[in-house]
């Protein structure tokens, strides 16, 4: 049995073991600044940059000096920095992939701190989705005076040509439903068959063998007729069905085109509305910003914290690239979190201030954990900030899981919004903010509250008459309130904005001549009415062919409930 | 570089190492070569053909070998990993395993890992059985025949007999 052994093996397994180790403990400390360094630009979609890290390894003790966040919004700013971050750890956790770590300690930590070289990666992330792109997109400034109906709706977007095609698709798709249902009834060739056996056994009788042989057709015929009666009975009810939601379709579609009325004539002739308007302009960007950039943060970061999802059931395997298979998850007798660190001691300095919080239970999977997420944030006297008080949750477990933020912010340094070539925008100023609200699966809703001071406007190179008029008026202007409330999906969020600066602007606005508008509103109703015409007539079309189809259905219900009743009385 | 695997080949066949030596290490190479290297397994397949007294280039060669294989039976590895991982009467066996730390470690969850390490175990019996025969039969009968060719005596005095001279082992 010896003979099969080769023990100077043993000696070349030891060391070839020994030599990857000794590797491992060489090199650990670069591989954990390139782990950092790799997977933090992944995760923020900017660079992510590591000065050197220590690694100890009983216990194993991770220190790390430098760390440099690069604003994806702003690649030539750090959206922090911290100047060491040190934790113990678990070997053994680690070799299983899961990361169970006490406390971590962030020292130094330094906000929105300037870069010498641009930290941006691959495209720049403005260029990605944001939560209110299409908000952003969709603001333009308004005209100051009324414009002839074919600019207005030049610019407009009208919800009634939606509308009635919607309305117009239905009814064609009840209508051949309806239709189809009719050609499956008893036919009037049917219906004039039973009135010719009718008439035939009314016909019939004399002796008593006759009078038997009457009674027993007659039956048969009652069976026959009551049978069709049945499915012409349900039949109508349906039909009765469709036209009512036909007619309620047929309602709304007519009632589109003067929605869109109504809306264009008050967003140029109302001056609440047009000034309203003026303030979207104003400052939609700059909370599109606001809000873009939170929500930026929180898409890259919710995959490693738990997406916020409604789903209760897991999935059952984690996909990995092709050549690496997929890892099947099976029940844990005490299921854990992969990553729990449960808590992490921030503290800072910026300028003359201090910075300081922590965050606790970062978990991933968080539906593992009992405890949500929790992060409190206060600083005083920082660069470009007077105040920041930063707290939120985020919940996840299985069927509820929700985000809850509350920021304030004071004294926050307003920085300049590049204008428009012919458009006005905030040049600088001073901001305090609070924001609070919940992000759930499916669900938004974040309001932000805001007292802006010592506020410039600038304008565009190219502005045009009335951007400077607006320009001139609101040089007047150097504080005022903004109330923006984000409601409906992540998907489809709606915008509602509200500022004291729409009282300005409507001063400047004023009333257009009642008669100017009445006349607006004929030449709108007239250009409507031409593009909704041609769908309209077909919206009337299918609703005059359903009730048709619901009137031929009643008739053969009537036909048959007549020869139903004379069956009737011939059986006595 | 084939005619160095080539001479590789021929090299231990001819060596004095016994078809078992062989075999054995044909099927330690293809076990490490066809599952992911970075698995826990595969450091019990190192020692064991570091220790035993099997041919080392046989070894080293077949594992290169199959290394390319596995990457295109990928597909297939992960298939019957994956029906093998959702196979409800094995799911209690699974669970377990999972539950352990040496199960934990082994990465045996994952569909590849587990669908090559299964397909190389089923054809490690096989493998052995052929290759001892194949190459009994080839010293019996070949090894012999083959020396006394033309084309024998003309390939010792060519480029490949120096390569297949300048190979230890």
């Amino acid at each position: 049995m010896l003979r099969w052994l080769r023990w100077q093996g043993l000696v070349g397994f030891v060391v070839v073991m020994a030599l990857l180790a000794g590797s491992w403990v060489l090199f650990a400390d670069r591989l954990v600044k390139w782990a950092v360094e790799g997977t933090g630009t992944a995760m923020v979609g900017a660079r992510v940059e590591l000065d050197s890290a220590d690694v100890a390894l009983a216990p194993l003790r991770i220190e790390m000096q430098g760390l440099r966040v690069t604003n994806p919004n702003a690649p030539m700013r750090n959206a922090f920095e911290a100047g060491r971050i040190a934790f113990d750890a678990d070997t053994l956790g680690l070799l299983l992939d899961r990361v169970d770590i006490g406390e971590v300690a962030v020292e130094g930590l330094r906000l929105n701190t300037p870069r010498e070289r641009s930290g941006a990666v691959g495209r720049p992330p403005s260029e990605g989705p944001g939560l209110l792109d299409r908000t952003a997109r969709s603001l333009e400034i308004p005209a100051l005076e009324l414009p002839t109906a074919e600019q207005a709706l030049a610019a407009a977007q009208l919800r009634s040509p939606g509308v009635i095609e919607a309305a117009r698709e239905d009814m064609r798709r009840q209508r051949d439903t309806l239709e189809q249902r009719v050609d499956e009834l008893p036919t009037e060739a049917s219906i004039a068959d039973y009135e010719s056996r009718l008439e035939r056994i009314r016909e019939g009788g004399g002796d008593l063998t006759g009078r038997l042989s009457q009674a027993r057709d007659a039956k048969a015929l009652l069976d026959d007729v009551r049978g069709d009666l049945k499915a012409v009975r349900k039949a109508r009810d349906a039909a009765r069905e469709t036209v009512s939601a036909a007619e309620d379709n047929a309602r709304k579609a007519r009632e589109a085109p003067e929605a869109d009325i109504r809306r264009l004539v008050d967003k140029y002739s109302d001056p609440a509305t047009v000034a309203q308007e003026l303030v979207r302009y104003v400052l939609g960007p700059r909370v599109a910003g606001w809000v873009n950039g939170g929500w930026y943060w929180y898409q890259r970061l919710a995959p490693y914290l738990g997406r916020l999802q409604g789903g209760e059931d897991e999935p059952p395997a984690v996909k990995v690239p092709r050549s690496e298979g997929r890892r099947v998850i099976f029940t844990e007798a005490d299921p854990r979190p992969e990553t729990l660190v449960r808590r992490v001691a921030l503290s800072g300095a910026g300028g003359e201030g201090t910075l300081g919080g922590e965050i606790t239970d970062i978990a991933a999977p968080a539906s593992l954990w009992p405890r949500p997420l929790r992060f409190d944030l206060r600083g005083n006297d920082l660069p470009g900030l007077a105040g920041l008080a930063a707290q939120g949750q985020l919940r996840q477990a299985a069927g509820q899981s929700r985000a809850d933020v509350s920021l304030q912010l004071s004294g926050a340094a307003l920085s300049a919004d590049a204008p428009d070539a012919g458009g006005i925008a905030i040049e600088d100023g001073i901001a305090d903010l609070e924001i609070d609200g919940q992000v759930g699966a499916g669900t938004l809703d974040l309001r932000l509250d805001g007292r802006f001071r010592q506020v410039g406007f600038a304008l565009g190179a190219e502005a045009g008459e009335r951007v400077r008029q607006m320009g001139e008026l609101l040089e007047g202007v150097s504080s005022f309130d903004l109330s923006v409330r984000i409601t409906g999906t992540p998907e489809s969020p709606e915008l509602a904005l509200r500022s004291s600066l729409a009282d300005t602007l409507k001063r400047m606005v004023g009333q257009v001549a009642g008669q100017k508008v009445q006349a607006f509103r004929a030449a709108l109703r007239d250009r409507i009415g031409e593009r909704v015409a041609e769908p309209l007539a077909a919206v009337d079309e299918n609703l005059e062919a359903l009730r048709g189809a619901e009137q031929t259905i009643a008739d053969r219900q009537s036909r048959l409930k007549a020869l139903e009743d004379r069956l009737g009385r011939i059986l006595g | 570089m084939p005619l160095r695997t080539l001479a590789r080949i021929l090299k231990a066949l001819n060596s004095e190492a016994s078809p078992a030596q062989l075999a054995g290490a044909a099927c330690l190479g293809m076990v490490m070569g066809l599952t992911p290297l970075w698995s826990l397994h595969n450091l019990l397949v190192l020692l064991l053909a570091l220790v035993l007294r099997v041919n080392l280039s046989a070894f080293l060669l077949v594992f290169v070998l199959t290394t390319g294989i596995a990457y295109l039976a990928d597909p297939l590895f992960d298939a019957l990993g994956w029906a093998l991982l959702t196979a409800g009467a094995l799911e209690p066996m699974w669970t377990a395993l999972y539950n352990t730390t040496l199960g934990r470690l082994s990465d045996f969850n994952n569909t590849v890992v587990l669908g090559s390490l299964v397909v190389a175990l089923v054809l490690c019996p096989l493998v052995y059985a052929v290759l001892v025969r194949a190459v009994k039969r080839y010293r019996d009968h070949v090894q012999s025949w083959v020396k006394r060719t033309h084309l024998y005596q003309a390939i010792r005095g060519s480029r490949f007999f120096e390569v297949y001279s300048a190979l230890r082992g």
